[in-house]
């Protein structure tokens, strides 16, 4: 690679080199010729034809050779000698600056000086070779200083410095301006996330070839513009846009040049991909985005990670675990199975992972599969542990990503106890005290994992986000470096180039921090401190105490060292990093609202006025939607959300420009995160104080998975009839006294109907309701309440009777409102058109649950034969130990199909029983990029 | 045989275009007072400057006891004390610290004589140099010089900022010295009256080259004073009187002339009418007229008609 | 070699003040600034020995003074001379160098920190500040030499007086120029390394080209 300006630079450094040094060189060899042979050197003649008259050279010239010759002759007296000391020493004292500067550019990260580690060979070669051949200059001029001027050699030598600095950091060699024309060749690069090679890419309806493929910008940018995804595929086969569907989709992926260094000619867009796996298309896909930007020696862009699976490759993949079920999670023979997984690649193991959080039998299994992988149980000594380790570090810097939840970090996990934790941490301290841009590292990643997006740090700690296990509810730091989409304006490109040694990071501080949980555990040694925290802690403190990362990562692993260091970095905020109060702001914040390592608790423990003091100076700004966690369930009332409650509320209402709906989600939204300890009083006067008239719940447009994981079924009902009975309070306007009476009565069922609620709010576990189900008990509800409100006016029997009638379809429906999540899925297998989605999330749902779910049960004794053939369906997907007793139930059935269905679920689960762990055999090459 | 203390042989010193000190040579044994003499600018201070080492000759060079003076070693600065215009202790120093410096200079500094010697103008020793006037300091210099017990005294007007009572003891002080130690010294003075009474030989220096180097008791012997009436035209003398200088003041006119010695007032008796006058030379008034003569000469100003040197 | 005990303690007193207030400043400096002490980043401190250093050396190395002339024409010879102007130099850094580095390399700055303004890095500051005195020894190393030879220089018989001045500036220049441009935090180490070792050769042909130097140094005062 070379552009004009490159090559000029460099040509000008070997020209402009070789000419001084060949000037200082003849110099200092006519000075020592005259002094040592006596020669005098001729008057200085040119060559000239007879006609012409000789050139005229200036006259300070002759006299100058002359005096210099002269002064050549002269014998060597002391001072002479002096003379020539003097000016030799200056010459080297400037030559070394001068190298030494020069030295200093390879360095010069900030200026985007050459950075060995990552620039390519082909620019090292620009790199040295200007960087030599000024060397060669600084040497030549300084000789001519000692021979003629040291003044003028020193100017010279400080312009030429001062032109390549100036050249540096406006961008030359080392730091070019973008060149648009090489950026239309920047290589943009579409992999599979789990490494799977061959899967067919459209790209806005135009075929680009086989993952992993790559495509320069310039290509990319001559792609049709589209607007929108169509509603079908290449194949012309409809697609379905619901992000929750197991269903196919366009992909969103937007290609972004960063405006630092590109003009606005070449446009952001938003491109569709579609991704096939031997002409199926991928479920449950999604696509990073692609950042492009400049690091000053060469365009990239963030490759795009498609993430999804092929259907036969869940349905394969499904069938294997349900060969392990159907075994009792017995397996016989390992190496098969091991075999069998791996066949599935890493995404397989994380699906089987992810499968088994609800299944503690297959967990068991999947443990032992990946002990006898690893072969931890089989390591008797601390080298053959160590030895796992490393082979497990080097398979996840060879995958350049890491993720706790894989494989290899679950394998980690198993071989941790196995290690020893001292040498574990030497090593970690020692990686940690060798990294040399730590104090760089700001860059984000965004981790994609289904469709939970988060955020987290792409380096150090590499703490993604908090993953909230769906089982036993706590909260469990995941590691991952993300897929580096640079998806911020706060783009590093450093860590872009580095993100090969990212995943080692990651599974570093996962190994670390685990160890750190393991020996908390057991007890410590005399100051309280494990070695980890000992030696991990101080290592990465040494490195950059003042970073957020890695105050993140010391905060967790904990300390007396972090206890001394933290405890007082935080304690008073305003007086921290002047200049830097947003940065240093938005760490605070994050310690005090969401933070819950053993540090971040214990300081809202010990700090509780600062975080107070805190929330009300910087989330009180004007018109801001504050964010305020304040999670700290473990004080009771005495947390910290419960005390700011007040004041958040008094804020709330402060807000200018929100709708009162939109106030009273924020303060619903806050009580929930102060669960257990808001009441139902709470609620209601944050409705009361939002001044809505009626609770209109369809407006709150609240996001169910936080309902879903703060309110407990009975707080659930509390707060509704404490909002009833409010409500009822204010509807009481009957204009008869029969009337009055009938609207009373009908209020009361409404009060009595948890359906008052709109079931957007519905405090299920679900995540979202079908539209369609929502959009008509919208619509009933609002029609009760507009009822019961013009009814307060007038009361006419046909009113009531429609108000009556609207109560009972209500009725009909308000399990839905606050249903569980099994109840959520029957209904919407029942309302719902896309019947095999609705019956995949409704068999999902009922056969996780240990043991066998109460609607499941209730199915099976349902006298109707519908029901029991639900069931009977149900049943079939799931061979589990705790499932396969309910299918003796349906085997003597009385209705002929459910006793059918049966049948062949029993022998297909004995088939599974039997046969070998199917391999996943394709075509298509599984092998690591 | 008599030590050769100083000798310097064809010495000068260019500053930039000008030429400060012109081929001079001379010797001076140990034990010798000489008296420096000259203009303004004509390079004294240089001339000593160059003995003791302090600058570096352009040409010629300088031996200060025996050795070149750009590499003088300590075994010969500690037996050189020199005082200098400019050369002045920092204003904070008080005359004890000065003792104690000196003491480290020279091995064989007198510290009870730099106490008389201060004790003389009562200046006492714990006082700051910033305390004491330019005279009082000049005398503490002065003790500090003398005291150090050094064979050689490179003095560049020594006296300058002294009282009359003063210069007379520092003068005494030198001829002590000379006699007693057998110190050489060379004192730079415009005073040539002071100097008169202790020196022993006369350098005469004028736009950086000698103009006269002779003892003075050579000089009494072969310079006589002639006054004439300025109103008879100036004499030619005979050829074996050398003329040195004429002056004209007050009606009268001196002459200076030299002849081999004890020679010139007999000689000049020949010339002389009854009104003449002739009587052994004052220095004093010699050097005031060599250096006017010698600068009448130099504008071009043949005032009297004859060179001197010539007869 | 034998010191002089009257002309070493005569050279210290003339830079008593310096020394006195450059001590104070820097203990100071060193003791109440909160926050760590990083030796690539921190300007003051570079300005301070850029400061300080010329401070000195105009007191004990400027032949145009009446008070270094002086002693140039009161029996001390020009070696002796320069060997005692550079061990009352080294005295003079040595007496506001030490007491930093103390503070520094011992707990006590941590402490004081800790007391003064719990500040949360305390318990850091011994093991992070390790290099810094070093490279403020450095820096004096490299500057003092420099400033000597830059009179030295002026004081030649011969002409370009002026070189070993613009050559100070340049150090100067050169050194705010990478501690500004380069977190050599981030350098291989021996890279840095390669910087020290020149400073250090530098350091050392300055002395000894102000030896040699200074026997032809002409006394102008």
């Amino acid at each position: 690679m070379s552009t004009s300006l490159t090559t000029l630079l460099e040509r000008a450094a070997w020209i402009g080199g070789a000419v001084t040094l060949a000037i200082g060189a003849f110099a200092i060899a006519r000075q020592l010729t005259v002094r040592f042979t006596g020669w005098r050197p001729a008057e200085l003649s040119l060559p000239i034809s007879n006609n012409l008259p000789p050139p005229r050279l200036p006259g300070w010239f002759p006299r100058f050779c002359a005096t210099r010759s002269a002064e050549a002759r002269e014998p060597l007296g002391q001072v002479q000698v002096a003379c020539l000391l003097a000016r030799c020493v200056e010459s080297a004292v400037v030559w070394l600056i001068g190298l030494t500067l020069v030295g200093a550019g390879l360095l010069n990260v900030w200026w985007y000086g050459v950075d060995l580690d990552v620039v390519p060979v082909a620019q090292q070669r620009h790199e040295f070779v200007v960087l030599a051949f000024l060397a060669v200059t600084i040497t030549g001029l300084a000789l001519i200083g000692v021979v003629w001027r040291m003044g003028l050699s020193i100017v010279a030598i400080g312009v030429l410095l001062s032109a390549y600095f100036s050249l540096l950091d406006q961008g030359t060699i080392s730091r070019r301006p973008a060149n648009e024309a090489d950026l239309a060749a920047c290589p943009i690069e579409i992999r599979m996330e789990d490494g799977t090679v061959g899967a067919d890419v459209w790209v806005n309806g135009v075929l680009l070839g086989q993952t992993p493929l790559t495509v320069t910008l310039a290509d990319w940018m001559k792609l049709p513009k589209w607007l929108d995804a169509p509603t079908t595929g290449p194949d012309g086969r409809e697609v379905l846009t619901t992000r929750t569907s197991r269903g196919t989709r366009w992909l969103t992926c937007v290609v972004r040049p960063d405006r630092r260094w590109v003009s606005a000619s070449v446009p952001e867009g938003t491109y569709f991909l579609w991704a096939e796996i031997g002409g199926e298309p991928l479920v449950s896909a999604h696509a990073s985005h692609a950042n492009v930007s400049f690091d000053g020696v060469q365009w990239m862009a963030s490759p795009i990670l498609i993430q999804g699976q092929s259907p036969r490759w869940l349905t394969a993949l499904d069938r294997l675990l349900d060969q392990a079920r159907a075994r009792d999670y017995r397996i016989e023979s390992p190496d098969e199975w091991l075999a069998a997984m791996h066949s599935f690649g890493e995404g397989g193991w994380r699906q089987a992972m992810r499968a088994a959080e609800s299944e503690p039998l297959l967990n068991d299994m999947l443990v032992e599969l990946l002990q006898r992988e690893i072969g931890v149980t089989a390591a008797t000594t601390q080298d053959e542990a160590w030895a796992i380790f490393e082979r497990l570090e080097r398979q996840a810097t060879e995958a350049r990503d890491y993720q706790s939840e894989s494989r290899i970090g679950r394998s980690l996990e198993l071989l941790l106890p196995h290690l020893d934790p001292e040498r574990l941490a030497r090593y970690a301290a020692g990686i940690v005290d060798g990294l040399r841009w730590v104090p760089s590292a700001r860059s984000w990643g965004v981790l994609r994992r289904g469709e939970h997006e988060s955020v987290g740090r792409a380096l150090l700690p590499v703490v993604s986000h908090e993953h909230e296990s769906q089982t036993d509810g706590n909260a469990r730091p995941t590691f991952s470096t993300g897929d580096l989409t640079l998806s911020h304006a706060s783009v590093d490109v450093t860590h872009f180039r580095r993100r090969d040694q990212l995943a080692r990071l990651s599974f570093l501080a996962h190994a670390v921090w685990r160890m750190d949980e393991l020996l908390d555990r057991k007890e410590t040694d005399e100051a309280g401190d494990n070695v980890i925290e000992r030696l991990v802690v101080s290592a990465l403190l040494r490195r950059g105490a003042e970073h957020a990362d890695v105050r993140q990562l010391v905060m967790r692993l904990g300390g007396s060292l972090e206890d001394q260091h933290l405890q007082r970095w935080f304690r008073d905020w305003r007086r921290r990093r002047p200049g830097h109060e947003f940065q240093f702001g938005s760490e605070f914040w994050r310690m005090t609202q969401g933070d819950q390592s053993e540090a971040a608790r214990r300081w809202r423990r010990q700090h509780p006025d600062e975080v107070l003091s805190f929330a009300e100076s910087i989330g009180f700004e004007e018109n801001q939607d504050f964010y305020f966690g304040l999670s700290d369930a473990d004080v009771s009332t005495e947390s910290l959300a419960v005390r700011f409650w007040p004041k958040y509320r008094e804020h709330t209402m402060s807000l200018q420009g929100w709708p009162p709906v939109r106030k009273l989600a924020a303060m619903w939204r806050y009580l929930f995160r102060m669960e257990p300890y808001s009441t139902p009083e709470m609620y209601v006067s944050a409705w009361r104080t939002s001044g809505i008239e009626l609770f209109l719940a369809s407006e709150l447009q609240l996001d169910d998975s936080e309902i879903a994981t703060r309110l407990s079924h009975d707080k659930r009902k509390a707060v509704i009839a404490a909002l009833t009975a409010e409500a009822q309070a204010r509807l009481n306007f009957a204009q008869s006294d029969e009337a009055r009476r009938r609207v009373a009565e009908l209020e009361e069922q409404v009060a009595k109907r948890e359906k008052m609620l709109r079931h957007d709010i519905a405090l299920g576990p679900d995540p979202v309701a079908p539209r369609n189900q929502k959009e008509f008990l919208e619509t009933l509800i609002a029609e009760a309440q507009s009822e019961l409100k013009s009814a307060q006016y007038d009361i006419s029997p046909r009113r009531l009777a429609e108000l009556e009638e609207t109560l009972r379809q209500i009725a009909a429906l308000e399990r839905n409102a606050f249903a569980s999540r099994t109840q959520r899925a029957l209904q919407r297998f029942e309302y719902f058109d896309d019947k095999e989605s609705a019956f995949e999330s409704l068999a999902d749902v009922m056969t996780r649950e240990i043991p066998a779910c109460p609607e499941l049960l209730e199915l099976l004794d349902s006298p109707d034969p519908k029901k029991r053939l639900l069931a009977a369906r149900v049943i079939r997907t799931h061979p589990a130990p705790h499932i396969r007793p309910l299918l003796e139930k349906l085997l003597g059935d009385a209705d002929a199909e459910v006793k059918k269905i049966a049948s062949e679920t029993q022998t297909e689960w004995q088939r599974l029983a039997t046969e070998e762990p199917g391999k996943w055999l394709r075509v298509t090459d599984h092998k690591k990029r | 045989m008599t030590e050769l203390v100083i000798q310097t042989e064809s010495l000068g010193r260019q500053f930039g275009s000008t030429h400060a000190l012109t081929d001079v040579s001379l010797k001076v044994t140990r034990g010798t007072v000489m008296a420096l003499l000259g203009p303004n600018g004509s390079g004294k201070t240089t001339l000593l400057k160059l003995i003791r080492g302090l600058i570096q000759p352009t040409t010629g060079r300088a031996m200060l006891l025996g050795q070149d003076g750009r590499l003088l070693t300590n075994a010969v600065t500690s037996r050189v004390a020199c005082l200098f215009e400019g050369f002045v202790p920092p204003r904070t120093a008080t005359v004890q610290q000065l003792f104690d410096l000196q003491a480290g200079a020279s091995p064989k500094f007198d510290r009870g004589m730099a106490e008389c010697w201060c004790a003389k103008r009562e200046l006492p020793l714990n006082r700051r140099m910033w305390s004491f006037s330019k005279g009082q300091q000049r005398w503490v210099l002065l003790g500090l010089t003398f005291a150090s017990r050094a064979d050689v005294l490179l003095l560049d007007e020594p006296a300058d900022g002294l009282d009359p009572s003063a210069r007379r003891e520092l003068y005494d002080a030198i001829r002590d010295h000379a006699n007693e130690n057998d110190v050489t010294a060379v004192v730079s003075t415009h005073v040539i009256g002071d100097i008169e009474r202790v020196a022993d030989e006369l350098l005469l220096l004028r736009k950086g080259r000698v103009d006269l180097h002779a003892g003075l008791e050579e000089l009494r012997e072969q310079v006589c004073e002639v006054e004439t009436s300025a109103s008879h035209p100036a004499r030619t003398w005979s050829s074996e009187l050398v003329l040195l200088g004429q002056r004209e003041a007050s009606g009268s006119r001196l002459t200076w002339l030299r002849a081999p010695a004890g020679e010139c007032e007999t000689l000049v008796k020949r010339q002389l009418t009854n009104s003449d006058l002739v009587r052994p030379v004052n220095l004093e008034t010699l050097y005031l007229a060599l250096t006017e003569y010698r600068a009448t000469l130099d504008r071009g100003e043949a005032a009297f008609g004859s060179e001197p040197g010539t007869r | 070699m034998t010191i002089n005990r009257s002309l070493l303690v005569w050279q210290c007193r003339l830079m008593l003040p310096v020394t006195l207030v450059a001590m104070l400043f820097a203990v100071g400096y060193a003791a109440f600034l909160p926050g760590l002490l990083r030796w690539h980043t921190d300007y003051l401190a570079l300005l301070f020995i850029t400061i300080h250093g010329w401070w000195l050396v105009l007191s004990v190395g400027r032949p145009t003074s009446g008070g270094v002339a002086f002693l140039y024409g009161n029996g001390f010879d020009r070696d002796t001379l320069w060997r005692h102007t550079l061990l009352a130099s080294a005295l003079a850094v040595g007496t506001v160098w030490v007491p930093v580095a103390i503070l520094i390399w011992s707990p006590l700055r941590g402490v004081i920190q800790s007391w003064l303004y719990d500040n949360p890095e305390f318990s850091l500051m011994a093991p992070l500040e390790t290099s810094y005195p070093w490279f403020l020894l450095l820096g004096y190393l490299v500057w003092i030499p420099m400033l000597h030879y830059a009179w030295i220089r002026e004081a030649q018989p011969f002409r370009g007086g002026n070189s070993g001045h613009w050559l100070a500036v340049a150090v100067v220049v050169a050194s705010f120029t990478m501690g500004n441009a380069a977190p050599l935090r981030q350098a291989p180490p021996w890279m840095i390394n390669s910087f020290v070792g020149a400073a250090l050769v530098l350091s050392g042909m300055l002395l000894l080209a102000g030896r040699r130097l200074h026997r032809d140094l002409e006394v102008r005062a």
